[in-house]
Formats: structure tokens, C-alpha cells, sequence
């Protein structure tokens, strides 16, 4: 009878933990998931599982395992197993370019870059990115001009060359670089808010009023998960900021806009 | 074996047992607190914005730096599908008129329990089982999505969203010999995307100039034309100022003259202009539909008065 009630009650203290993890809050679920695929990774080192786990920490679009911080382990475990695993250092990149840390990014991407060149040309992308970032213009202007040769209708990359392009003294040419993506995306926030500043850049205070008000029509529609496509990687905790951020910037030029345009007025 | 087992088990005190109870509590209390929440990871990225040369606010973004990226960038955004659940459209192209079959379903397992589901169908159809289908008949091209919560005593484990599309008076093109291949195609004025299977076509937009090889034809550039009628005359006349745009937003054209004249909102007109008393230049400006400005300017002279000595 004591052996049937010993049995009995490991039986329900099992029940009970089980039950316990289920109740868990996702954060925790999401920790004692990563703490299960590190064990395996130590147990059965694999550079393709590694990227797999880290892939799956740093999309947004699973928000119940985002973990920045797992994911660059596990990215940096992959990078261990296999220096020559595609995508990885270009991963690595990306985690640093959020963290700020744009030397140890620009040094990953060149990494990436010279082992698989124009086999992923989206690196070009970031690594344009990153030297907008960095304040190197024209570094960024002969990337994302090498991106767009294979995407010319991306409008992300429309929208930063026009950015690039605008801080390089351009704005003639963002202007029209930005009026090539909103004829394939009219309503896109982004492009809208370029080709916006362009016109302002230009001294066209009346258009570039106009096409403000366009875009913060526009950009009162942007969703978190339209911000989250827009901002790849980014922690969906902070997508509503960034939706706010941006609007914020929006309203701010139209009060620029309108000011400019009435002082313009008056002379 | 089960003699064994049990000569082990009954080796274990119920004190040691509840031991370990309380200390695998503690344990996870304590994970909890570790792994708390937080306010979520801030990248350099979240309140960035850049200044023109202007003072404007530029806000650059990051959708193509997505590794495996697969064209994100070319389409608007749209919901990504769950594996948690499933949509589909059968059939997925149609003729205004016609109805179609729409059936969903949600995965609800979670280790070894099923999860409490609870999910709507947008475009009017509302709260829906976790599994089911329904007869559709859409008048225009629409995107299903199929979303929702679902949790377990209570308690929000995942959130789930799937989509499909129905193309309404619109087919993907088949290519020879049956095979397919993803991109873009025009039907008639509209612009599709369709997927490698050619199971799902999305339309994209109306193209206000036209379709040709999967792409919206450019608007084309506008052109402006501003005249001064007489283009002399003296002091105190009035001219007739006459101007034209084409492919422009009306509401961004202006005709104004350094003598005070004004007139906004129109692409074409003909105006009296004030009297005029010394060298007026009028200027036509507007915005294109393409986003590029247009502008002409047009000079009025004044006779020059002689007077016999």
C-alpha cells in the first residue's frame, strides 16, 4: 500500500509540473525552450541547427520565441561550427547593426560579402545601411545602387537610396528615384515622406506640402506588423513606438512644410 | 524490473520528495523573475530619423535586410502565414458572379493538450469555428485572413494569422507546358502577383496608366505652357494670362504674377490680369503625377513714354 501511494503521489507531483510549465508566462516558455536547444546543440553540435534556433529568435513574425540576445549566441555558435555557413555572418551583421555597434556590423558584412557576393545581394542592401548609418554616403550610394540592380522595384530600397541621396546634397535625383517607387506604391508612408523632403530640399514648398499631407494620411494606416516588415529583426514589444515614432517625424514635417510654405508666401 | 523499481522508490523518504517539490518551485519562481518581460530589446533603428539639408525629417527603413529574403520589399506588406493555421480558397480565381469555397482550420495542439481557440474571419464574416467552410461570392479581388488567440486555462499562449486570396475577373496566366512561375502579370488595367504554384494570386493595385509585362506603366512627366496676351502694352492695361498643364495634380498649380496676381487650383485657365504698371512675370508652377515639379514663366513689358521736349 506505501509502494502504490509512493507511486501515486510522483505521479501527481509529475501532473503538477507539467501543468506548472504549461501556465508558465511565453518569456519563460521561450527560456526554457532555449535552454533545451542549447543542450541539444551541445549534445549534437550542428551549424544548421544553430542558425535554425538563432532564425527563429530573431523574427519578428514569431513573437513568442524573439530573443535578441539567444539568437546572436546561437548565430555565433553557427559561426564556430562553420565560418562558411551562408547567411550567417550577414545574420551577425544585422544583430549588430540594431545593437549600434556598426564597426563589428560592417565587419561581418564584408565577411559575408567576400565569401558569397552577389549570391545573396540583399548584404549590399545592409551593408549600405549600415554606412548611411556610419555617415558614408557615398559608400552607401554605390550599394544600394548595386542592390537595386537586382530589385529595382524594392521600395525599402528606393526609399534609402533616396535617403542617401538626399544627405549626399541630391535631391533632385531622390526625388526622382522615390516618384519610380509611389508609381508601384502610391500609398507607401515611407516613399511618400521622401519624395516629400526632396521637394522641400528643392524649394517647392507648395508640392512638398502637398504630398505631406498625402503621407500623413498614409502613415495614420501603418500597423505594427507593417512596421515590423518594414524593420526586419526589431523586438515586436516596441513595434508600436516605432509606429509612433514614425508619425511623429510625419507631423513634424508637415509643420515645417506649412511654415516654410507660408513664409515663402509672404516674400 | 518493477521489484527494482519499487525497492528504489520506496528508498526515497516523503520528506525528500516534498523537498523537491517546493525546491522545483522555487526554481521556476525564480526563472520567471530572471526571464522577466522587460520592455523589449531598443535597436538603433527604433527612433531614428535623419535631417535633409532642409531640416526635414527622412525616415529610412530595413525591409530587404531579412535574410532568405524572398521580394517582401515588392509587394505591400501583408500578413505572413501561421503555421499555427490554415486558409484556402478553392476555387481561388473566379468571375464576377461566381462563388468560391472558403475553409480554414487551426492547429490547437500544444505538447500534449489542446488549446482553447478563439478566431474571426475579416471582410464581414466574423467569429468563426476553429475548423470549417464557407461559400463566398466577392464582387472584387479579396485577401481572407483568418486570425486569432489561443490559450490554455485561461491563460494567452500564441496568436495565430493566415491569408488567402481570390482573384475576381482575373486568371494567372499558365505557362507552356503547365509549368509557373512567380511574378507579376497585368489582367486588362490591374497588376497580380501570383506565387510559384500558381495555387494564389494577389491583386496589387489599379494602374491609373496602364499594365504591360507585369508592371505599371510610368506616369509620364508633366508639361506646362504659360502665355501673356499682349505681352506689351501700356501702363495701367490689363493682359489676358492663359496657361496649360498637363499630367499634374491640379491642386498643386499656381499662376502668380510679381504685380500681387494669384490664382491656385486649376491645371488650365485663362485670367484678366490687374492693371499692370510696370515689368510683371508671371510663373505657372505644379507638382506631376509622377512627383516631379513643372514650372514656366511668361514677362509683360510696358511701352516706354515719350514726351515731345
Amino acid at each position: 500500500m506505501h509502494r502504490i501511494k509512493q507511486f501515486v503521489f510522483l505521479a501527481l507531483i509529475a501532473a503538477a509540473l507539467a501543468l506548472l510549465a504549461c501556465a508558465l508566462p511565453s518569456h519563460v516558455v521561450r527560456g526554457l525552450g532555449t535552454i533545451g536547444a542549447r543542450a541539444s546543440l551541445t549534445l549534437l553540435p550542428s551549424a544548421e541547427r544553430a542558425f535554425g534556433y538563432g532564425f527563429e529568435r530573431f523574427d519578428a513574425r514569431h513573437p513568442e520565441l524573439y530573443d535578441v540576445d539567444a539568437a546572436e549566441w546561437f548565430y555565433e555558435r553557427a559561426a564556430e561550427l562553420d565560418p562558411a555557413l551562408p547567411y550567417v555572418h550577414h545574420e551577425l551583421s544585422r544583430i549588430a547593426f540594431l545593437r549600434g555597434d556598426f564597426e563589428t556590423a560592417m565587419d561581418h558584412i564584408n565577411t559575408q560579402i567576400g565569401l558569397f557576393g552577389n549570391d545573396a545581394p540583399n548584404s549590399f542592401y545592409v551593408r549600405g545601411l549600415i554606412e548611411g548609418y556610419r555617415g558614408e554616403y557615398e559608400a552607401s550610394l554605390e550599394d544600394y545602387e548595386y542592390f537595386l540592380s537586382f530589385e529595382p522595384n524594392n521600395w525599402a530600397a528606393l526609399n534609402d537610396y533616396a535617403w542617401v541621396l538626399l544627405k549626399a546634397g541630391k535631391p533632385r535625383e531622390a526625388v526622382v528615384a522615390t516618384a519610380h517607387g509611389l508609381s508601384l506604391f502610391p500609398d507607401n508612408p515611407w516613399l511618400l515622406n521622401t519624395n516629400a523632403t526632396g521637394l522641400y530640399d528643392l524649394g517647392y514648398y507648395g508640392p512638398a506640402r502637398a504630398q505631406m499631407a498625402k503621407t500623413l494620411r498614409a502613415v495614420s494606416g501603418v500597423t505594427e506588423y507593417q512596421w515590423l516588415t518594414a524593420y526586419p529583426g526589431n523586438d515586436p514589444k516596441v513595434a508600436a513606438e516605432g509606429v509612433r515614432t514614425f508619425q511623429e517625424a510625419v507631423i513634424r514635417n508637415m509643420h515645417t512644410f506649412r511654415l516654410a510654405e507660408s513664409k515663402d508666401g509672404v516674400q | 524490473m518493477t521489484h527494482s523499481v519499487v525497492h528504489r522508490v520506496k528508498a526515497i523518504p516523503t520528506r525528500t520528495l516534498f523537498s523537491l517539490l517546493i525546491l522545483l518551485s522555487i526554481m521556476l519562481f525564480a526563472l520567471s523573475l530572471l526571464s522577466s518581460t522587460g520592455a523589449g530589446f531598443r535597436s538603433a533603428e527604433l527612433e531614428f530619423t535623419d535631417a535633409s539639408g532642409k531640416g526635414a525629417l527622412i525616415v529610412p527603413a530595413s525591409c530587404a535586410s531579412y535574410a532568405h529574403y524572398s521580394g517582401e520589399c515588392n509587394v505591400p506588406p501583408t500578413p505572413n502565414p501561421s503555421t499555427n493555421c490554415g486558409i484556402a480558397l478553392s476555387p481561388n480565381s473566379i468571375s464576377a458572379g461566381q462563388s468560391s469555397t472558403l475553409g480554414w482550420s487551426a492547429n490547437t495542439s500544444y505538447g500534449l493538450f489542446t488549446l482553447d481557440s478563439a478566431g474571426s474571419i475579416n471582410n464581414g464574416i466574423g467569429s468563426v469555428a476553429v475548423s470549417g467552410t464557407l461559400n463566398i461570392a466577392p464582387s472584387v479581388s479579396t485577401v481572407y485572413t483568418y486570425s486569432g488567440t489561443q490559450s490554455f486555462l485561461g491563460v494567452p499562449i500564441r496568436t495565430f494569422s493566415c491569408s488567402a486570396a481570390i482573384t475576381v475577373s482575373g486568371q494567372p496566366p499558365v505557362e507552356e507546358g503547365g509549368a509557373c512561375v512567380a511574378g507579376y502579370y497585368c489582367s486588362g488595367t490591374d497588376l497580380y502577383y501570383r506565387d510559384a504554384a500558381c495555387t494564389s494570386a494577389q491583386f496589387i493595385q489599379n494602374c491609373t496608366n496602364g499594365c504591360s509585362s507585369g508592371a505599371c506603366l510610368n506616369q509620364p512627366a508633366p508639361t506646362a505652357i504659360l502665355r501673356v496676351v499682349p505681352g506689351l502694352l501700356q501702363a495701367g492695361q490689363t493682359t489676358q494670362v492663359q496657361w496649360s498643364a498637363a499630367n499634374v495634380n491640379a491642386t498643386t498649380c499656381s499662376v502668380s504674377g510679381t504685380n500681387g496676381d494669384l490664382w491656385e487650383d486649376a491645371a488650365s485657365g485663362t485670367q484678366t490680369s490687374t492693371g499692370i504698371f510696370t515689368q510683371t512675370v508671371y510663373t505657372l508652377s505644379c507638382t506631376g503625377i509622377d512627383g516631379t515639379p513643372v514650372s514656366q514663366t511668361a514677362t509683360v513689358n510696358i511701352l516706354p513714354i515719350f514726351e515731345e521736349i
